[in-house]
């Protein structure tokens, strides 16, 4: 029964996670915070990163029971993500890894987040809409890659409403995209925002651009309130991805649809999402706010996907790499 | 244990003491190697047209820049133990506190006299004597060079091993690093300060984080 430890820390989230034949054992987290109206810097999170990762890799160990030599393998966020983050999180990885003889993995971020969704919620091959503050993708599997067959062409819709917050001067305590969504649902005015869709893709940088330009004025005259922007801004963007996901799953004639990543927390998304599905026959699956979010256990789950199908990672292989395509994995795990 | 004196930018020396920035940043800085260990740097010369020293080169000097690291190891007891960590200004790290009775003589004992640094410093000079793959953009060219003592030679070559592959930084920084008895020897140079400045930032947090996780995981008996 091999037990794997996964770190995960590309963004402003870092989690160390033990996972053991597809039980989550473990799965502590701690969480970036800026002031509002700011994002995270690289060198501040990694410096966040580096205080608070040897405190939760022993809550890790305490919380699964577990001691160095119960593990088979160690897994980290290979990429992509930002390259302080994960560098600070790869040297405590390959440290642990040398220091206890087990061999290492490096685990693509997106992998991970897709090998979670598919462990919590049983989806057999779903279309996957892969939406975070990172990244933005619909993805479905096939020989062996997990393909992208659409994603943004600028900006993250995670990356768009985090943008928007700071306007605002949102809260970005617990997240900024989560007191998006609370505003959200007191919004009662849909104001007219750019839409765009590209064929399979979307954009994002165009109706954030015009957002930040039209909402003081909007506010200051009265048009409407914070709320009505939040909410606007949701319908807009989610119906974008609802669409291009849509478009994806009939090319592929997909009966499933899974949302993964720490946008797919937003409960307008799945709605939106399970509207969609429904009308299609489809099902949709979504995880809750402990695996959507990014966390070590997906790391170390994806891990054990690939530990278990032979893959290893040198010691000389052993870095980082901010821009990881999802499809440059060989999934050899599944048929 | 590090020890330094930068009067270049806001540093902090291992006694405690804090060194406010100067105005203007000045290009002077002089590390002081102490029984504790430290680093050594290449006094900047006055003249732009620096005369070239013994071994033929000119030398600009850096100081560790200031907030590199803290005074507090990883998992800092004062810092944040909740769920969500506050952001942090400029100037919080991860240096090892210097109070703390060093565990399993990681940090290299009080009583320990430092070792020369071997192997003269090189860089491209005026003379035109250039390392391969760098380029001279101007006669002043700065280094870095740090001792950081380990517990044992062991200990010392495997935090090089762990530092040496995936640390290598894609600014047009030389980077040396090796192992001298108990030594890990750090030698950075580049013809920019700034990113000099960064470079051994990057370094410093990364030793440290390194030599942490040996201390939290690795067990006495194989120390």
């Amino acid at each position: 029964m091999p037990a794997v430890l996964g770190f995960e820390g590309s963004a402003n989230k870092i989690g160390v996670g033990v996972v053991r034949d597809g039980k989550v054992l473990a799965n502590p987290r701690r969480t970036y915070v800026t002031p509002p109206g700011t994002g995270f810097l690289p060198g501040d999170t990694a410096r966040h990163h580096r205080a608070v990762i040897l405190d939760l890799l022993q809550e890790a160990l305490t919380e699964a029971g577990l001691t160095s030599e119960d593990f088979d393998c160690i897994a980290y966020t290979k990429g992509p993500g930002m390259g302080a983050p994960l560098v600070s999180v790869a040297v405590v990885a390959r440290t642990v890894a040398q220091l206890w003889n087990k061999p290492l993995l490096g685990v693509n971020h997106c992998i991970g987040h897709i090998e979670m969704g598919r462990l919590i919620t049983g989806a057999t091959n779903p279309t996957v809409l892969y939406v975070s503050g990172g990244n933005t993708q619909v993805i479905a599997y096939s020989e062996h890659r997990y393909r992208i067959f659409g994603e943004t062409i600028d900006i993250a819709v995670g990356n768009c409403l985090d943008r928007f917050a700071r306007v605002l001067k949102i809260s970005n305590d617990p997240s900024p995209g989560y007191n998006i969504e609370q505003m959200a649902k007191r919004g009662k005015k849909l104001v007219e925002l750019p839409y765009t869709v590209k064929g399979m893709d979307v954009s994002f940088s165009g109706i954030l651009s015009f957002i930040e330009d039209v909402a003081q004025r909007m506010l200051a005259t009265g048009e409407c309130t914070p709320e009505d922007l939040c909410f606007s801004l949701q319908e807009t963007v989610f119906a974008m991805l609802v669409e291009i996901t849509e478009r994806a799953m009939a090319h592929c004639g997909s009966e499933e649809a899974l949302i993964v990543g720490g946008v797919g927390c937003n409960v307008r998304l799945q709605e939106m999402m399970e509207t969609m599905c429904q009308e299609r026959g489809a099902r949709l699956f979504a995880t809750d706010e402990r695996f959507c979010i990014d966390n070590g256990a997906m790391i170390a789950q994806a891990g054990w996907e690939m530990f278990q199908a032979g893959h290893r990672t040198p010691l000389s292989e052993s870095g980082i790499t901010q821009r990881y395509r999802t499809d440059e994995v060989e999934v050899t795990w599944r048929d | 244990m590090l020890s330094c004196r930068s009067h270049h930018r806001g540093g902090f020396c291992r006694d405690g003491s804090v060194f406010p920035a100067t105005e203007g940043g000045g290009e002077r800085f002089k590390m002081e190697p102490e029984a504790h260990g430290g680093g050594t740097t290449r006094a900047a010369d006055e003249d732009t047209g620096a005369e070239a020293s013994a071994a033929g080169t000119a030398r600009g000097s850096q100081g560790v820049p200031g907030g590199a690291a803290g005074r507090h190891g990883p998992g800092d007891p004062a810092g944040p133990g909740d769920a969500v960590s506050r952001g942090v200004p400029a100037g919080s790290g991860d240096m090892a506190d210097p109070r703390e009775p060093s565990a399993a003589g990681e940090s290299g004992g009080a009583a320990a006299a430092i070792p020369q640094i071997p192997g003269a410093p090189h860089a491209p000079g005026p003379s035109g004597d250039a390392a391969p793959g760098a380029g001279v953009l101007s006669n002043r060219v700065y280094q870095f060079s740090l001792a950081v003592p380990f517990a044992s030679p062991g200990r010392a070559d495997y935090a090089c091993h762990l530092l040496t592959e995936r640390t290598q930084l894609r600014w047009p920084v030389r980077r040396e690093l090796y192992v001298h008895g108990r030594m890990l020897i750090l030698r950075l140079t580049a013809e920019d300060h700034d990113l000099l400045n960064t470079a051994v930032a990057f370094f410093l947090e990364q030793v440290s984080l390194v030599r942490w996780t040996l201390k939290h995981f690795l067990h006495p008996l194989f120390a």
